[in-house]
């Protein structure tokens, strides 16, 4: 006993002796800090501003609603894709607590969207807001709204029609106006959670289950995962990772308004943005932290460096496909393959290299373990 | 003659007489522990979580045929087995409530593989050694309502067994921590501790570099000396002390759940048969004056039983040795073992399920496995190869695939290394057999420096 005693007062004096002459200190880091400035200088702006976008959407549905002309739907065309590009910057955070708990991205964004039941349930009047809310998560969202407001084959002339002439022309009114109070419900939602959670979430320093390290690393690797799968794979016939012969151009998100790419590359910038931790002004981030633990990648680099810069690998790759996705996939599926395959790297990063380093779990579950 | 006087020095050891306080103590500690432990197992919604909703089930080998329970089946389970906690620590119908005890907790523990705990394997264990104990034969409702006649003294080996058993726990704990991640790296305390520099107190000291290596090492010695430390009558007091220390620490650091202070219960029992009797004597007044002997048949079976015990005991920790590859990254020979918090691993592991009419499906982990299964799952391939069958057997029969072969593809980062493939995409694990031969579709670990 003697002898661990001896070791043990010995530890504590040698670490003390260190602290008094200490060559680096990392504490200095604030991880407090870093959480307030993704609360404050992040998630919040990026919630608020989406919010404002989906105003303005509101508005030019009701001067279209009033005035059924192409000039009024061309500013609801446009007003939706700010929208749509505003929303870009908080699927990131779907699965932090708020968002995970109103199911928000389900609620949002899923794509493809299923036109034929859309139609059906547009022909048959249900769409109240309230049945809207019900429905699954193929049958709203924006890419109903888009599969409304867009397409590759009609004029614009004949997409007014739908709203004016058609038959159905006021249940086509209704379950757009229904889908677009559906997105600011859940927005007005994810704001009012945010403020009673901001205060959890940045005094949950843990790599537990529910501490903040774990929802953002799970957060942006899941929103990483989203990408690769649902944005690159399944149009270019990826099922997994295994291509497979069918390819599915219209499963590409934002098909009709032909905007994929230029999503994939709001979502690659966001997600660099909200790695360094650069909202309004740049605070500390994710990738300020990794950088101090300096850890090696699977790339032979330092962990941090390595993940910004496999980030734009893939946005280099993105413009390769540009401007249309869903023809790059018919007609040159080598680059959306490619695509594909760096997106892939930078998913391994997020999901292995980024929670080993941090000790997170990247599956969030309250458990004992030994 | 020498070998005489050895054996009988050893016989004598074994089955003096000694006071039963240390193992009726050990009883009702223990059982209140048993029994705190189950209750919040219910209380905190895991019976469910782990028992009910999951679609499937990891099976250990060669008892793939244990099942949970249907429907609300295995809250039974846990009543029987809180109830029967609740008599072992109170000494009411022991021998049958420690028997129930011992068959439902391990019943629970076979069902999957996904929690297997060290610390329920040692209960598991302890619980079986109770079974056989006249634990109830001093300080309990049996004595008191006749169920069985008071003793106060029982024959040495009856404790011994009990102490030996935690001595292994730590010792194996403390061997299976000299290895070059963690003596060498400080891994994976170097993560761990570092994720937890925002703690009041001592957080700041997980800043400094060498706060790991100190932690590892102290850890390592403590695991490996405690048992000696504890039995010796003069550093006893400081070991538990130590114990207490240790286990409080390490519980308030980790999310290690009851762990912690089962082992500070358990550890109570190297305590003096005077000290404990002093305790005992503080909540129970013994009917008995006089010193009663209980010498049970002590037949050369159980001898043979006992010793077989504990050689296994000792074997199972270095089966490992039997596979190629390190340890830590295939994970075979990995369980009972003791090897605690030895390892950050993690792994990002997908399938995919073809067959030769050209069907092709990519599987979404979650949408068969629970969350805490999926993580379990990603980093251990004898759990990745039963969900390959599992895979398979689901899509010849439910999506009507022929002959489905599986393809993993893995990648996965140990202790502080960077991410690397795990599993060779190239075989279809369809075919592998599960069993205990080395697994050869796990690619070499890349050492890097």
């Amino acid at each position: 006993m003697k002898k661990i005693s001896s070791i043990f007062i010995l530890s504590i004096i040698t670490v003390f002796i260190l602290s008094c002459g200490k060559t680096e200190d990392t504490d200095s880091f604030g991880k407090k800090d870093m959480f307030i400035n993704y609360a404050d200088n992040l998630i919040l702006p990026a919630y608020n501003n989406y919010g404002t976008s989906l105003s303005a959407l509101q508005t030019t549905l009701t001067n279209f609603n009033t005035s059924s002309d192409l000039s009024n739907l061309s500013a609801l065309q446009t007003a939706f894709l700010n929208a749509y590009a505003a929303w870009q910057s908080c699927e990131i955070y779907s699965q932090t607590v708020p968002a995970d708990e109103i199911m928000l991205l389900e609620n949002t964004n899923y794509y493809p969207c299923r036109n034929d039941s859309i139609e059906a349930y547009i022909s048959r009047n249900d769409n109240s807001p309230s049945s809207i809310n019900n429905k699954v998560k193929s049958d709203k969202g924006f890419a109903a709204i888009e599969y409304l407001l867009f397409s590759r084959t009609l004029s614009h002339q004949q997409i007014l029609d739908r709203f004016t002439i058609n038959a159905n022309a006021a249940s086509y009114k209704t379950y757009l106006a229904s889908l677009i109070s559906n997105l600011t419900t859940a927005q007005t939602e994810i704001i009012s959670k945010w403020s009673t959670y901001r205060d959890i979430y940045i005094n949950s320093l843990g790599t537990d289950a529910a501490g903040s390290f774990s929802l953002m690393v799970n957060s942006i690797a899941q929103r990483t995962d989203d990408l690769k799968r649902m944005q690159i794979g399944i149009p270019a016939g990826y099922l997994g990772n295994v291509a497979t012969v069918n390819i599915i151009p219209a499963a590409s998100q934002a098909y009709y308004s032909n905007n994929s790419t230029n999503y994939m590359l709001l979502t690659l910038n966001n997600m660099k943005d909200v790695l360094n931790g650069k909202g309004t002004t740049d605070g500390k981030g994710l990738i300020d932290y990794i950088r101090t633990l300096n850890v090696v990648s699977t790339f032979g680099g330092n962990l941090a460096d390595d993940i910004l810069s496999q980030i734009d690998v893939c946005i280099t790759k993105v413009n390769e496909c540009a401007p249309d996705y869903a023809a790059t996939v018919v007609s040159n599926k080598a680059k959306a393959d490619a695509l594909f395959l760096e997106t892939k790297k930078l998913l391994v990063l997020m999901k292995v290299d980024v929670p080993s380093a941090l000790g997170v779990s990247i599956t969030y579950t309250d458990s004992d373990g030994d | 003659m020498a070998t005489n006087s050895v054996f009988s020095k050893i016989q004598s050891f074994l089955f003096r007489q000694t006071s039963i306080a240390p193992l009726a103590s050990f009883r009702v500690l223990f059982g209140a522990m048993l029994l705190f432990s189950s209750i919040r197992f219910v209380a905190k919604g895991w019976v469910s979580l782990l028992y009910i909703q999951p679609k499937l089930y990891f099976p250990y080998e060669g008892f793939e045929f244990i099942k949970p329970l249907s429907g609300n089946g295995m809250y039974a389970v846990f009543a029987i087995m809180i109830t029967a906690a609740f008599c072992i620590m109170t000494g009411f119908l022991y021998r049958i409530a420690s028997i129930l005890f011992f068959v439902f907790f391990t019943y629970v523990e076979l069902t999957d593989k996904t929690n297997y705990l060290n610390h329920y394997y040692f209960v598991s264990i302890i619980s079986l050694m109770l079974c056989f104990l006249p634990a109830n034969k001093y300080a309990s409702l049996d004595v008191k309502f006749g169920i069985t006649k008071a003793v106060t003294h029982i024959p040495n080996w009856c404790i011994l067994i009990i102490q030996l058993q935690i001595g292994l726990v730590y010792f194996f704990a403390g061997v299976a921590k000299i290895n070059p991640d963690w003596l060498l790296h400080a891994q994976p305390l170097k993560i761990w501790l570092k994720s937890r520099d925002y703690l009041p107190v001592i957080g700041f000291l997980f800043d400094y570099k060498i706060t790991p290596y100190l932690f590892s090492w102290f850890g390592m010695l403590f695991d490996i000396s405690i048992f000696f430390f504890l039995l010796n009558k003069q550093t006893r007091t400081f070991a538990y002390i130590a114990v207490v220390v240790f286990h409080l620490l390490t519980g308030w650091l980790f999310q290690i759940g009851v762990f912690p202070y089962v082992m500070i219960v358990a550890t109570w029992i190297f305590f003096s048969p005077s000290f404990h009797q002093k305790i005992l004597s503080v909540f129970y007044k013994a009917d008995v004056k006089n010193e009663i002997h209980y010498q049970p048949k002590f037949i050369p079976f159980w001898l043979i039983v006992i010793s077989m015990h504990f050689i296994i005991q000792i074997i199972l920790p270095f089966r490992y040795l039997a596979y190629p590859n390190k340890l830590f990254w295939t994970e075979q020979g990995y369980r009972f073992s003791w090897r605690v918090m030895l390892m950050e691993k993690n792994a990002y592991t997908t399938f995919v399920v073809k067959d030769r009419t050209g069907k092709i499906a990519e599987i979404r982990n979650r949408d068969y496995l629970t969350p805490q299964q999926e993580k379990q799952m990603s980093t251990q391939p004898d759990m990745i190869l039963q969900f390959a069958h599992f895979l398979a057997k689901e899509f010849n029969q439910k999506k009507g695939f022929k002959d489905a072969e599986v393809y993993v593809e893995s990648y996965a980062a140990l202790n502080g290394h960077p991410s690397q493939p795990f599993i060779d995409n190239t075989i279809d694990l369809a075919k592998q057999p599960v069993n205990f031969a080395p697994k050869k579709w796990i690619l070499p670990f890349q050492q890097q420096q």
